[in-house]
């Protein structure tokens, strides 16, 4: 396991009691309720790929399985992550930016004192709950 | 085995244990194994309400004892029992007491902290003894300061620091100045460079012409026709027969150094590249991305290694250009790039991405262009050669080190930046001392972690 997601492990694991680390590529997924009728399932499955340089540099975007759309049937703003290592899941364009474009990730050395995994899940939650916007 | 320790760490070490003098004082330090020996990670100075004084020696109270390896055993660390003998001079050693007390706790505080080594450390003002307890048997401890020559503490052994090779006359005039030690010295480094391009190619030579011996080069790119303008040591044939860089960089120690060792081991991010750094007296880097320059910072808290950065820029064209460099040297405990505000992590997230996630970035619209530099070769020879003069005095003690300078050629001015370690950067701290356990291999390419 990433030595920073290792930190970081026992606190995900009380906020999200199901979450999984799955090693290659290397990953974090949780389950989780999303609105009803705002999509095509009442709750998915979310993967965070976690990058090399993690925690100095924010994961990049996330994963749901290909199977989930909006209510209405549109899909999301999403590429097939195939080429990732993550055939049957989308890769979902979420990013923690400014208006001008700079990153907003601020980690520090002890994961509770900055930006982390637990910070980057809930923004993701809070992300569909707003119908990916 | 060694205890590889920062000259910081081991000063404020000594200097807070002997404070107690005439008494004793006592310490346990967290250590990690490193390649070779073990790496101090952190340590803890017993106050005098921790320390028990019992039958007229000194040991450490129980719930201060069981606290502290409890905090060992979370961390996954191994102990290191240091306490001071002061006034023994420099031929200290462990009393009849310590010889009958250490070995009854090294299996105890093993059984505590299972499959990890115990080592015990006694010092005074002018010398130190070890030891360590392995499943192996009993072995000497000895200590290996990384950091400023300038700074490395006199009760440490010189010779435990590096081996004083057979110096060579052709240095006669750098021996003039450095003297026969630094020059010795300068000899026995086991110097890895990473990037052979337009600065390494000069770092490369002049290390060659100081008469470094040792070399772990780093690197993977073929000479391009457009690299003829600035490749130190380059000849117009190299392109045309798609020769390495890494070629044309032992071409250049071997025409002056023919029995030099030199371990090519590919690009940085390849498992044996970083195995061989983790093993390295100095880290040159001569790279032009921020993501190789995590790589190393993190690499470099990780096991000790100083880490010497060199960096050329060229933005604008014309009288309102920015030319100019920067040296940094990262020295274990001391600032990093990262504590510097250095290093741009929207960059490095780019540089450390997978080809197949730069795709799906380039299909949305969002990834930046990859811009081919400008790049001047008097440019790179002027900011080698600054960092060249700080290689010298890390590895000779001529003056301490300049952590951070920056040369600006259209002002003609050399800046020195005064720069403090971050006590939160992610980069550094949590690496710090860390060893294997820090899995710096995650970076080579197709890890799996």
């Amino acid at each position: 396991m990433h030595p920073r997601v290792a930190e970081e492990w026992p606190e995900i694991a009380s906020v999200y009691p199901g979450v999984r680390h799955i090693p290659n590529p290397e990953r974090v997924e949780v389950d989780v309720d999303l609105e009803a009728g705002m999509y095509s399932r009442p709750d998915t499955s979310v993967a965070v790929l976690i990058p090399p340089g993690y925690r100095a540099i924010s994961p990049d975007g996330f994963l749901v399985p290909s199977g989930l759309r909006f209510g209405g049937g549109s899909n999301l703003p999403a590429s097939d992550a195939t080429g990732v290592g993550m055939p049957g899941w989308l890769l979902v364009s979420f990013h923690l930016i400014d208006e001008s474009g700079a990153s907003t990730w601020r980690p520090a050395a002890d994961f509770q004192r900055g930006d982390n995994l637990i910070g980057y899940l809930a923004s993701i939650e809070s992300f569909l709950a707003r119908r990916c916007n | 085995m060694e205890l590889r320790a920062a000259v910081t760490d081991l000063a404020t070490l000594h200097r807070q244990l002997l404070a107690r003098a005439p008494d004793e004082g006592a310490a346990f330090i967290a250590a990690e194994p490193g390649r070779p020996g073990l790496l101090l990670r952190s340590y803890r100075v017993f106050g005098e309400k921790e320390l028990d004084p019992a039958f007229g020696e000194l040991s450490v109270a129980d719930d201060a004892q069981t606290a502290e390896l409890a905090a060992l055993k979370r961390g996954g660390h191994a102990l290191i029992e240091v306490h001071t003998h002061p006034g023994s001079g420099p031929a200290v050693d462990f009393s009849r007491f310590d010889q009958e007390q250490l070995p009854p706790f090294a299996r105890y505080v093993r059984l505590k902290l299972p499959g990890k080594p115990f080592g015990a450390l006694v010092l005074s003002e002018h010398g130190y003894a070890g030891q360590l307890w392995t499943d192996a048997g009993v072995e000497p401890l000895t200590i290996r300061p990384v950091g400023q020559r300038s700074a490395v503490p006199e009760w440490v052994d010189p010779a435990d620091i590096d081996p004083i090779s057979r110096v060579d006359r052709r240095f006669d005039r750098q021996m003039r100045s450095l003297g026969p030690d630094g020059q010795a010295r300068i000899q026995a480094l086991r110097v890895g460079v990473v990037g052979l391009g337009g600065t390494g190619s000069h770092v490369v030579q002049q290390l060659a012409h100081l008469g470094v011996r040792r070399y772990i080069l780093v690197e993977d790119d073929v000479v391009e026709a457009s690299n003829l303008a600035r490749l130190a040591g380059a000849t117009r044939w190299d392109p045309l027969l798609r020769r390495r860089k890494v070629a044309v960089a032992r071409r250049t120690i071997r025409r002056l150094s023919p029995t030099a060792g030199i371990k090519c081991v590919g690009s940085l991010r390849q498992r044996p590249a970083l195995a061989a750094l983790s093993d390295v007296d100095v880290i040159v880097g001569c790279v032009d991305n921020d993501g190789a320059r995590l790589v190393m910072s993190e690499l470099a808290a990780a096991y000790l290694v100083p880490y010497l950065d060199i960096g050329v820029g060229i933005e604008g064209e014309g009288p309102t250009s920015t030319i100019g460099g920067r040296v940094s040297f990262h020295l274990p405990g001391g600032p990093c790039l990262a504590c510097a505000d250095e290093i741009d992590f929207d960059e490095i997230a780019e540089d450390l991405e997978s080809e197949a996630l730069r795709n799906i970035r380039v299909q949305r619209g969002y990834a930046r262009d990859r811009r081919v530099e400008p790049a001047l070769m008097p440019l790179n020879g002027v900011i080698a050669s600054l960092g060249m003069m700080e290689l010298l005095a890390f590895a000779t003690g001529l003056r301490p080190v300049i952590p951070f300078a920056r040369y600006d050629t259209m002002t003609g001015r050399l800046v020195r930046q005064s720069v403090e370690a971050s006590s939160d950067c992610v980069v550094c701290r949590p690496a710090y001392g860390m060893g294997d356990r820090q899995m710096v291999d995650r970076y080579a390419l197709g890890a799996r972690t």
